[in-house]
Order: C-alpha cells, then sequence, then structure tokens
C-alpha cells in the first residue's frame, strides 16, 4: 500500500495521501511459562537468562510491592543474532523470510533500534514489550537511521520469533 | 457504597464462599435476608432499603460465637458476642433435637439454623451443672452482616474478584501471543474532518489522546491526529498483526473513496469479527 486517498461524498478530490508506510512503536505478547518462577536475584532464572541470552539489565521483586522482575535488552538484534546462530540453515528465520535483500536489510536495522522489556511474575506470567523508545532515549540521534528503516510483516514475523526464541529459555530456565 | 472494614470482610466472605452465595438476588420493598450455611460458620445478609443517597448506604457486621451442649434430648447453646460494644457478653439458648446421639462438628450449623425452635433462657444456664467437657459438642460462628442500600435498589448481584485467581489456565504453559500493537504512520492533505467524524457518529469534536478523528474497528483502533503543515500523523492501536491494521487504513481509504456518503462503521463488514480472518490488503 502506497497511497491512502480520501474523497469527500460531496464529490470533491480531498487529495490524501499516505507519505510514509506504518512503523511498530509498541509491541506487547503474553505468554505464561506453565511453572513457578524463581526470581530472586541469585536465584536460578536470573542465572539461566545470564547465561543462555545476550546481557541484560535486570530489576528483582521489590519485596511486599510487586512479585514482578524485570529484564531489559537494549538491542534485541542481539537475540537474533544468537538465535540465528543457534538454527539450522534450514529454518534459519530470516533465510526463510520472503523479503528481498532490501527487506532483509530494513528488518535487521529494525531489529537493531528495536529494545526489548520482559516483566515476569513468579507465577510465570510474561509480558514482553517491544519498542524503540528505551533504545532511542540511550542513542540520541539514532532516530534518523530508525525511521528509515521500513517495517514489514516479515519483520513482525522475526520479532514474534525472537520472542519465543526468548519465552521458550525462560519457560525452561 | 464506600469501602470500609466491614465491606472488606464482606468482600472475603463472597471470596471464599463464591459457590453457596445465588449469582444475583432480587431485592422487594421489603428488603432480603439470605444464609449461608457452612460446616462451622453461618452468615447471614439482611438487605436493608433505607438510603435515599449513596454516600448513606453502609455495610455493618456482628459476629458472635455459638458453643453448644448436648443435655438428654435437647441442645444448650451458649452465644458469645464478639462485637467490639457487647464483647464477650453471653445469653444462653435450649433447642429441642430432632436427632438425638448423632451430632456431630459437620451439622453443627445447620442444627443452629434448622428447624427446631431455640428458647432463649436469657443470661443464665439453668442446666449449666449438665454441660461439661464429655458433652460438648462444638462451636459455630455466625456472621451478619446488615447492608443499607438506596431504596432504588432491585437487584444485588454478587461476584468473587477471585476468579481469575481460581482459573486453571491462568498457571498452563502457553506460547507468547501479541495481545497488543500499535503501529504509526502519516499522511498528507486536506481532510473533511467534520464529515467523517459525523459519519462514524464520534460525538466529540476530538477523539482521545489529542486525536481529530478515532475509528474504532473489531481489529483496533485507527486514530488520526491534526493538521501539520499538511501532514498528519495516524496511529493503529490495539491491533494484532501489521495485516490487519495496513486492512483498516486500507478500508478507510476505501469508504471515503467513494462518492456516496461515508457507511456507518458500525453497519460496515469492518465491524464484524469474522472480518478478523481476512487476507492482507496489497
Amino acid at each position: 500500500m502506497t497511497c491512502v486517498c480520501v474523497c469527500g461524498w460531496v464529490g470533491a478530490q480531498l487529495k490524501i495521501q499516505q507519505s510514509s508506510e506504518l512503523v511498530m512503536h509498541m509491541l506487547v505478547l503474553y505468554g505464561n511459562t506453565g511453572c513457578k518462577m524463581d526470581l530472586s536475584s541469585d536465584g536460578y532464572t536470573v542465572g539461566s537468562l545470564r547465561k543462555q541470552l545476550p546481557r541484560s539489565s535486570y530489576t528483582p521483586c521489590i519485596e511486599e510491592h510487586n512479585i514482578h522482575a524485570i529484564f531489559r535488552w537494549d538491542c534485541v538484534w542481539n537475540i537474533f543474532q544468537q538465535l540465528q546462530g543457534r538454527s539450522s540453515l534450514a529454518d534459519n528465520p530470516i533465510h526463510c523470510s520472503t523479503q528481498d535483500e532490501g527487506g532483509q536489510l530494513s528488518s535487521v536495522k529494525f531489529l537493531q533500534n528495536t529494545g526489548l522489556t520482559l516483566s515476569i511474575t513468579t507465577l510465570g506470567t510474561c509480558i514482553y514489550r517491544f519498542g524503540k523508545k528505551r533504545k532511542l532515549l540511550h542513542r540520541a540521534g539514532a532516530e534518523e537511521n530508525t525511521s528509515h528503516a521500513l517495517y514489514s510483516a516479515d519483520t513482525e514475523r522475526l520479532i514474534f520469533k525472537v520472542c519465543k526464541y526468548v519465552h521458550d529459555i525462560v519457560a525452561t530456565a | 457504597m464506600q469501602q470500609t472494614q466491614n465491606t472488606q470482610k464482606m468482600n472475603e466472605m463472597i471470596n471464599n464462599h463464591i459457590e453457596l452465595i445465588p449469582h444475583e438476588v432480587r431485592v422487594p420493598a421489603e428488603g432480603r435476608s439470605l444464609r449461608i450455611v457452612c460446616p462451622m460458620e453461618v452468615y447471614n445478609v439482611h438487605v436493608l432499603k433505607q438510603c435515599t443517597e449513596r454516600s448513606q448506604e453502609e455495610c455493618n457486621v456482628e459476629h458472635a460465637e455459638y458453643k453448644c451442649w448436648e443435655v438428654d434430648d435437647f441442645l444448650v447453646w451458649k452465644k458469645i458476642s464478639k462485637n467490639t460494644e457487647s464483647m464477650g457478653s453471653c445469653t444462653f439458648y435450649k433447642q429441642d433435637t430432632c436427632a438425638p446421639g448423632v451430632r456431630s462438628r459437620v451439622s453443627l450449623a445447620s442444627d443452629l439454623v434448622g428447624a427446631c425452635a431455640k428458647q432463649k433462657m436469657g443470661r443464665v444456664n439453668e442446666y449449666s451443672s449438665a454441660c461439661g467437657d464429655k458433652n460438648y459438642v462444638g462451636s459455630v460462628s455466625v456472621t451478619t452482616f446488615i447492608l443499607r442500600v438506596m431504596e432504588s435498589t432491585a437487584l444485588l448481584r454478587f461476584a468473587s474478584d477471585r476468579s481469575m485467581a481460581k482459573n486453571k489456565e491462568r498457571n498452563q504453559f502457553s506460547v507468547p501471543k501479541a495481545v497488543n500493537i500499535c503501529y504509526t504512520g502519516t499522511v498528507g492533505g486536506n481532510i473533511a474532518a467534520e464529515v467523517i467524524r459525523c459519519a462514524t457518529k464520534q460525538n466529540k469534536k476530538r477523539g482521545p489522546c489529542g486525536s481529530e478523528m478515532h475509528i474504532d474497528t473489531s481489529m483496533g483502533v485507527l486514530q488520526i491526529y491534526g493538521n501539520n503543515s499538511g501532514s498528519r500523523k495516524i496511529t493503529c492501536k490495539a491491533f494484532l498483526k501489521i495485516q490487519e491494521a495496513e486492512f483498516i487504513v486500507d478500508r478507510v481509504c476505501m469508504m471515503v473513496r467513494a462518492a456516496a456518503p461515508l457507511p456507518s462503521m458500525h453497519a460496515h463488514p469492518l465491524a464484524l469479527p469474522s472480518m478478523r480472518a481476512a487476507p492482507a490488503m496489497t
């Protein structure tokens, strides 16, 4: 889709054009590990995620205040690279997509500028939030690059795969 | 009704015994009483239509413990008040028993509220010498909630706020699924905002979040913001995948492209849930 035209029912052509493609700015997913989680700072979940996933920031549960811990990854691309490294060539997600080279580059660019926040409760409820805001706050000046990264259904599929990969690790942690 | 310690107690009672409480109860002019009988607890709920203003509505709680002894072919009950103003005061009752010798803690609450009449003995237990450890049957806790509600109240509905916690599926493994995706984009040109607002039944001059137009569909919400030097920001909120957001933008485009007046969004196929599975737009 390249253009949105809005005409008046009075018959006049209003010449409305879409001047930019839709870009995701917040993507929230919900999942459950199916088991209770040990979220203490020196607990099993934290240790396991540190071992199996790229470096993340960690905010522990605040006793008598909440029951969820927060993990943040500033760059989803790092997780995706790890996923690619572990996947066989046949089911390599980025090669499975229908994207052309330009589309793939765009997806890569988008993932590089996208962060992930995982909120996980002791009951195993996981809320995954993908967005670029935190990343941009940390890296002023990166906004221009991000705005040119096109977002497509393939980009979204890659994000879903990254999320499933992280969730599998969390659920088995 | 204003939340107090008493309403909190009532909430706890409802949460703990929701399966014993009727889902809804009609309240006639004279009020309504409910009784919930558990093995060792009895709860009375008296609803009185006495208030003319919401601020007058209140919940009072009375609590008492009934100790029971079996003496010959009758029961002796000792009611001990647990209310602050009458803490510890006692009243004795004598009750004929329908089935002597088969008393147990399980049926004790049923006995207390059963059909067999109780005779009040007052503050003196006439059978005190016969009430000892050997014939002590047990005790029943009785809590009475007195709800004063608006005179216009016609129906009471009881719901447990722990129903989510009791949902067994809550702790089953589930693959992460999208629950909310928001997209942004821009459009440029002139939009007859007033006409679109009218056609989409948007009564307010502005939509939420400062948007000029707000188009609610079964797939998500499309918001179009104000004109900024010919460019307008659009946001697609609460979608589940980009194809659906693009589909909605495309449909809105098609709708406003028609020379005829914009069809109502409520009558449009967009509003039908079955359209969720619609293929992606080109």
